[in-house]
């Protein structure tokens, strides 16, 4: 049972684990409110978080290194 | 760790371009800081949940636990200095990131922890059983039940592989009680499964 992933297995399948997720939902699911709120928004420019990265972005991550 | 190498890991962690990148680069950071006081991290919670799922689910902080005892809480402000954090003595800010530095892991699983880029992440067959107890109890919880879903359905899809038999004994114990619920969604998600691959 593979256990242990690679900082770049784990980029390169990001794509493929978010794919999966959205058979789920392709929807934020985490709290929208907390205790820490303001706290948090003040720290990212009003947003609670950083937006999450873009099925695009993650499929571009996926694919392998062009050889030059 | 030199100032230089925290300075120059700090900005990456802030150059991070999403949150689930942000929080494995945070965690990596914080990992390697600690090994040298010979503390060993495990990323818990809605976090790890991010990272075995990319499920579009983590909050704003980074749930750690140690591995071993929690060491002094003196120590740790210390270490946390190194990251000019702010806040304290259990709850951080660091750059725009807010990390909780909770206690001993708590696990009932077997297996071992996960790693990804050297960062131990809890035990899925633990996660697992955790948020499938959130959907329940204390009340109806969609927001748990959808990241159970997630992860579940990562564990179904091969992409985690996990110990089916451990999973469902972690989840049959007096600890959680939620085998019922743990085997209905295991149906339920394998059919989604078949269904869309």
């Amino acid at each position: 049972m593979k256990t242990e992933w690679t900082r770049e297995e784990w980029e390169q399948s990001r794509w493929e684990r978010r794919r999966i997720s959205n058979l789920i939902s392709p929807l934020p699911c985490g709290r929208t409110d907390s205790k820490m709120d303001i706290a948090y928004r003040a720290a990212n420019g009003g947003k609670r978080n950083l937006p999450f990265a873009t099925d695009e972005q993650l499929q571009a991550l996926a694919k392998p290194p062009q050889e030059t | 760790m030199k100032t230089e190498t925290i300075l120059k890991a700090l900005q990456s962690v802030e150059a991070a371009s999403d949150p689930t990148q942000r929080t494995l680069e945070l965690a990596q950071l914080l990992q390697e800081l600690f090994q040298e006081k010979g503390c060993s991290l495990i990323v818990v919670g809605g976090s790890a949940i991010e990272l075995l799922t990319e499920g579009l689910y983590t909050s704003c902080d980074i749930d750690i636990c140690f591995e071993g005892d929690r060491p002094p809480l003196r120590e740790i402000t210390g270490l946390m200095a190194q990251l000019k954090a702010t806040g304290g003595p259990r709850s951080y800010r660091v750059g725009s990131c807010f990390v909780d530095l909770l206690g001993k892991i708590e696990s009932c699983a077997t297996t071992p922890f996960r790693k990804i880029g050297g960062v131990q992440i809890a035990k899925p067959e633990d996660l697992l059983a955790e948020r499938l107890l959130m959907t329940v109890y204390p009340e109806v919880n969609l927001e748990a039940q959808a990241c159970a879903e997630k992860l579940m359905l990562q564990a179904l899809s091969g992409q985690l592989p996990i110990d089916w038999a451990e999973a469902e004994r972690v989840a049959n114990l007096p600890e959680y009680r939620i085998r019922e619920e743990f085997l209905t969604m295991r149906e339920r998600l394998t059919r989604t499964l078949k269904k869309n691959l």
